[in-house]
C-alpha cells in the first residue's frame, strides 16, 4: 500500500509523464540520452592510449600497464564512474534504497553539484597553489564542495552526510589520480608494436581526439591505416585500424572528436543555462515579490542587459580575453551572464501572480519565515515557464558555441562539433562532405531535441490543456 | 481570565492613487472594534461582505500587507500558554516583534481560510505541508525519525480523514473540497494552538460538508478546550456554534451579546434586519404574508430606531447612513444597554453618560452528547470567572 502511494505523482511527475508520452519528445530524450552517455564515457570509449599495454622487457618478463586509465583527467574519472552509478540508482524501480525516485533524483542532483564544485575548486586550487600542495588543494576543494549541501535539496540529514562524505572522498581521489593530459606522442605505441616489443589492447575507438598525423590528412570515412613499415604482427600496430567517419585537416579522427565533443555540448547547457537561470530566478523573485521601487530599479537593469547583442559581445570578449582564459567555459559563463533576462521576466510575472494566492497567506499564517515562504512555497510553483525557457536557451547556447567555433574563435585544442564543421570547406575550397554531414547532423539533432523537449514541456504544463483532475 | 482582548482596533487602507482619486484620506476598514475571547469559547463575528471581519482577524496576526494597510490604533492582548490557568504573560500582538509573532502564528494562534481549493500548495504532498508546520512549532519531533510524520498522521486521523496512512502522501488535487478543508484544519491543529481564527471556513462548501466540518470543530474544541473566533455571515451557523456574537457593520461593532440574548432580543435595527432575512419554518408572526422583510426595509424605517429603550433620552442606535445628531460628528460608543448586551449608539450626551466598558462575556454553552453520537448545545449557560 505504501509503495503505491509513493508512486503517486505530483504535478511535475504528471507533467513529465505527459512529456514522455509524445513520440517527438521521446525520440529527443533518447538522442539526448545517447549524447549524455558519450559525454560521460567518451574518454574510455575513444582513446589512442591502449587499455592494457604489455611490454616485454629485455629479461623476457612482461610488464603490464594501463595507459588509458593513467591518462584520464579528474573530470573523466568522476564522470566515468559517477554517471553509471547515478543511472543505476535512478533506474531502480519503486522505493529502492529507502527512497522514492523523486528523492533519488534529488540525491543525484545534489551529488552532481557537489562533485562539480569540488573538482572545479580542486583544479583552481592546484593552479593557484602549485603542484606541491596537492593535499591542501584537496582539503579546500572538499570543504567548499561540501558547502553545496547547504542547498536544501535533500531533506534527510543522515543521508545527506553520508553522501556528502562519499562524494567528497571520491572527487578528491579523482583529482589526485587524474593528471593534466600532456601532449602525448601516440606514435610510440605504434612503433613499439611494430618492433615487436609490446602489445596493446585498445578500446572501442582507438583514436584520441588530439591524435593526428599529417599523412592522414582529410581521409574519407572507412579509410584503413596501412600497417607500419616492417610490421610483423598484423593486428594492432596501427595497421588495420579504421577511421570510421574519416579525418579532418589535421589528420584527427572525426568520430573520436565527435564523441568527445558530446561532453562540451552537455556542459554548455549546464553552465550557461545554469548561470542564467540562477541569476534570472533570483532577480525575478525579488522583483515580483517585493514590487515597488525594487521592481522599478531592477527592471531597468533587465532592460539594459536585454539590449546587449550576445553574439557580438562574445566576439568582443574573445578578442579581449587573455589567451589562457579563452576556454569554451569562459565563453559559456559570458553567455550565461547576459542571457538571464528571459528567466527574470517569467519569474517576476509568476511571483506577482502567486504572492496573492491563499496558500502563501496560509504559509505565513502558520508562522513560516519569509525566506521559507519565498523559496519553498512560491518558487517551485513559479519555475514552470523558466524550465521551458531554459530548454530553448540550451539549444541557443549550443548554436552560439558552434558559431563561435566555426568562426575559429573557440580554443583550438577543444574538440567541438562547430570546429569540425569549420573544416568542411577545405583549404582549397572543395567540399569535404564527411566534415559537414556528421558534425552538422549532430548539431542539428541536438538542437532539435532540446526544442522538442521544450515544446513538450510547455504543452504539458499548460493548464488549459491539462485534463481536469480536481474532484470537487 | 480572557485569552484574547481586542480593544479599539482600527485598520486603514490607503495609497497614493487613492488619495488623489477620492480627495485624500485613507479608508478605515476597521474603525474601533473590540472583542474578548475566553478559553474554550466560540466568538462569532458576523456581518456582510466588506464589514471588516476578515480584516480584523488578519490584523491580529499582522498578515495584511503593510504599505496599503496600516494599523492605526488599538491593542490585542493575547495570553501566551492560553488554557484555563492564570499566570501566563500577556503580549500585544499588534506591536510584537516579527520573530516572536512568527512563534505565535501557527503555534498559539492558528488560522484557516475560506477557500480550501487554493489554500494548499499544489506541488507538495499534504503530509509534507502538515509536517512542515509541525517541525516549525514542535522542533523536538525532529529528533526521532518519523516523529513529525506520526504527529501529522495523528492530526489527520483526528480530523476524520480515513485511510490517513495512505492519503498523507497524496497531493492536494487528489482531495475534494471538504477533505481539503479538513486537511487545512489538521494543519492548523497539528501544533495545538489555544486559539483558532476561522475565516468563513465553510462558505465554499455544500451544506452537508459544512455540517460535518462544523461538528468536527465543535468536537475538537470540546476535547482540547480551544477557543475559536468564527467569522461568518450565516446566522444558522452562528446559532448552532457560537457562544458570543459580535455583529459588525462598516468597520465597527454594532452589537455584542450572548447568542441567546442576540437571537431573543436583538437591540440594534441592523441585527433585526439580518434576523428578518432568515425564513421562519412556521410562517412566523410579524412577517407579511409569505414575504420576507429585507435588511434595507428594516434599517430605512425610523420606527425601528425609535424602539430602543432610552430613545426619549436621545439614545439612538449608530447607523452610518443616517444624519448624525447635532454636535456628534461620526463618533459612536459601544454602550452596555443591558447586562451582557452591548449596542453601538451615536455618542450623544445621553449616551456618554451610560456605562461603556469593553465588551467582555465569559459565557460558554456546554456541549452534550446526543443519543445519535453527535454534539449539541444545551440551553444552560456555563459562566467562567
Amino acid at each position: 500500500m505504501a509503495d503505491r502511494a509513493s508512486h503517486r505523482a505530483g504535478p511535475w511527475g504528471e507533467a513529465w509523464a505527459r512529456v514522455v508520452r509524445r513520440p517527438g519528445a521521446a525520440c529527443a530524450l533518447a538522442w539526448l540520452g545517447v549524447v549524455a552517455f558519450f559525454a560521460a564515457l567518451a574518454p574510455v570509449i575513444a582513446s589512442g592510449h591502449p587499455l592494457v599495454w604489455t611490454q616485454r622487457g629485455a629479461d623476457g618478463a612482461a610488464r603490464r600497464t594501463f595507459p588509458l586509465v593513467e591518462h584520464l583527467s579528474a573530470w573523466d574519472l568522476v564522470l566515468a564512474v559517477g554517471v553509471p552509478i547515478a543511472a543505476v540508482v535512478l533506474a531502480l524501480p519503486g522505493r529502492a534504497l529507502g527512497a522514492t525516485r523523486g528523492e533519488r533524483w534529488r540525491w543525484v542532483v545534489a551529488s552532481g553539484i557537489q562533485a562539480g564544485i569540488t573538482v572545479a575548486v580542486c583544479g583552481l586550487a592546484r593552479a593557484v597553489l602549485g603542484e606541491a600542495s596537492a593535499v591542501t588543494a584537496g582539503v579546500i576543494a572538499a570543504v567548499v564542495g561540501g558547502a553545496g549541501w547547504l542547498l536544501p535539496i535533500v531533506g534527510r540529514p543522515g543521508a545527506r552526510a553520508v553522501m556528502a562524505v562519499a562524494v567528497a572522498l571520491g572527487c578528491v581521489a579523482a583529482c589526485h589520480l587524474g593528471s593534466r593530459v600532456p601532449l602525448v606522442d601516440f606514435d610510440r605505441y605504434a612503433q613499439a608494436e611494430a618492433s615487436g616489443g609490446a602489445t596493446g589492447v585498445y578500446t572501442l575507438i582507438p583514436w584520441s581526439p588530439g591524435q593526428g598525423r599529417t599523412d592522414w590528412y582529410v581521409k574519407p570515412p572507412g579509410w584503413r591505416v596501412e600497417a607500419e613499415r616492417g610490421a610483423a604482427s598484423g593486428g594492432g600496430a596501427g595497421g588495420g585500424r579504421v577511421f570510421v567517419l574519416g579525418t579532418d585537416a589535421l589528420g584527427r579522427d572525426v568520430l573520436s572528436q565527435m564523441l568527445h565533443a558530446c561532453r562540451l555540448s552537455i556542459s554548455i547547457g549546464l553552465v550557461s543555462t545554469g548561470i542564467a537561470v540562477a541569476i534570472g530566478v533570483t532577480l525575478g523573485a525579488l522583483m515580483g515579490f517585493f514590487g515597488g521601487w525594487v521592481d522599478a530599479v531592477l527592471m531597468r537593469l533587465v532592460e539594459v542587459v536585454m539590449a546587449i547583442p550576445v553574439l557580438f559581445l562574445l566576439i568582443v570578449a574573445v578578442g579581449v580575453l587573455p589567451t589562457e582564459w579563452r576556454t569554451t567555459h569562459a565563453l559559456m559563463v559570458v553567455i550565461g551572464c547576459v542571457s538571464w533576462t528571459g528567466a527574470a521576466r517569467f519569474t517576476r510575472a509568476e511571483f506577482m501572480k502567486l504572492r496573492g494566492q491563499e496558500f502563501v497567506l496560509a504559509a505565513r499564517a502558520a508562522g513560516l519565515p519569509l525566506r521559507s515562504v519565498l523559496g519553498r512555497h512560491i518558487l517551485p510553483n513559479a519555475v514552470t515557464p523558466v524550465l521551458v525557457d531554459a530548454s530553448f536557451a540550451v539549444a541557443a547556447a549550443i548554436l552560439a558555441e558552434a558559431t563561435l567555433s566555426y568562426l575559429g574563435l573557440g580554443p583550438p585544442e577543444q574538440a567541438s562539433w562547430g570546429a569540425l564543421l569549420a573544416g568542411a570547406t577545405g583549404t582549397v575550397g572543395d567540399f569535404v562532405w564527411w566534415l559537414a554531414i556528421f558534425p552538422g547532423g549532430a548539431i542539428f539533432l541536438t538542437v532539435l531535441s532540446y526544442n522538442l523537449v521544450g515544446e513538450a514541456l510547455r504543452d504539458a504544463m499548460d493548464p488549459r490543456r491539462r485534463a481536469r483532475t480536481d474532484l470537487a | 481570565m480572557p485569552l484574547l482582548e481586542v480593544r479599539d482596533l482600527a485598520v486603514s487602507f490607503g495609497g497614493a492613487d487613492r488619495a488623489a482619486a477620492e480627495g485624500g484620506g485613507r479608508a478605515m476598514a476597521v474603525d474601533g472594534a473590540s472583542l474578548t475571547v475566553y478559553p474554550g469559547q466560540t466568538v462569532a463575528v458576523v456581518g456582510e461582505s466588506g464589514c471588516g471581519k476578515s480584516v480584523t482577524a488578519m490584523s491580529l496576526l499582522r498578515l495584511l500587507p503593510s504599505p496599503p494597510a496600516r494599523i492605526e490604533r488599538g491593542i490585542a492582548l493575547f495570553r501566551h500558554g492560553g488554557g484555563q490557568g492564570g499566570g501566563a504573560a500577556s503580549v500585544d500582538l499588534l506591536t510584537l516583534p516579527e520573530r516572536a509573532l512568527r512563534r505565535v502564528r501557527g503555534g498559539q494562534i492558528a488560522m484557516i481560510f475560506q477557500e480550501p481549493m487554493t489554500s494548499l500548495n499544489p506541488v507538495y504532498t499534504v503530509g509534507d505541508q502538515i509536517i512542515e508546520a509541525v517541525l516549525l512549532h514542535q522542533p523536538e519531533t525532529a529528533r526521532t525519525p518519523g516523529g513529525a510524520r506520526a504527529v501529522a498522521l495523528a492530526a489527520m486521523e483526528e480530523v476524520g480523514i480515513s485511510d490517513a496512512a495512505r492519503r498523507i502522501d497524496a497531493y492536494p488535487h487528489q482531495f475534494s473540497g471538504g477533505m481539503r478543508q479538513r486537511v487545512m484544519i489538521a494543519m492548523a491543529l497539528a501544533c495545538r494552538p489555544s486559539l483558532l481564527l476561522a475565516d468563513e471556513p465553510t462558505t465554499a462548501l455544500d451544506v452537508t460538508v459544512q455540517a460535518q466540518v462544523l461538528a468536527l470543530l465543535r468536537e475538537i474544541q470540546r476535547a482540547r478546550g480551544m477557543a475559536v473566533v468564527l467569522i461568518t455571515h450565516a446566522l444558522g451557523v452562528v446559532a448552532e456554534n457560537a457562544d458570543v456574537v459580535c455583529v459588525m457593520y462598516a468597520g465597527r461593532v454594532v452589537e455584542y451579546a450572548r447568542v441567546t440574548d442576540l437571537f431573543d432580543r436583538p437591540l440594534h435595527p441592523y441585527t433585526r434586519g439580518l434576523l428578518a432575512c432568515v425564513p421562519p419554518l412556521d410562517g412566523g408572526s410579524g412577517t407579511l404574508a409569505g414575504r420576507l422583510r429585507t435588511v434595507r426595509e428594516v434599517v430605512d424605517d425610523p420606527a425601528e430606531f425609535a424602539r430602543l429603550v432610552g430613545h426619549e433620552r436621545g439614545l439612538r442606535p449608530w447607523w452610518p447612513w443616517h444624519e448624525p445628531p447635532t454636535g456628534v460628528g461620526t463618533e459612536s460608543r459601544l454602550v452596555e444597554m443591558e447586562p451582557g448586551h452591548w449596542v453601538a449608539l451615536w455618542a450623544t450626551s445621553g449616551a456618554r453618560e451610560m456605562p461603556a466598558p469593553a465588551p467582555d462575556l465569559p459565557d460558554r454553552f456546554p456541549q452534550a452528547e446526543t443519543a445519535a453520537g453527535g454534539l449539541v448545545r444545551t440551553g444552560r449557560l456555563h459562566s467562567q470567572g
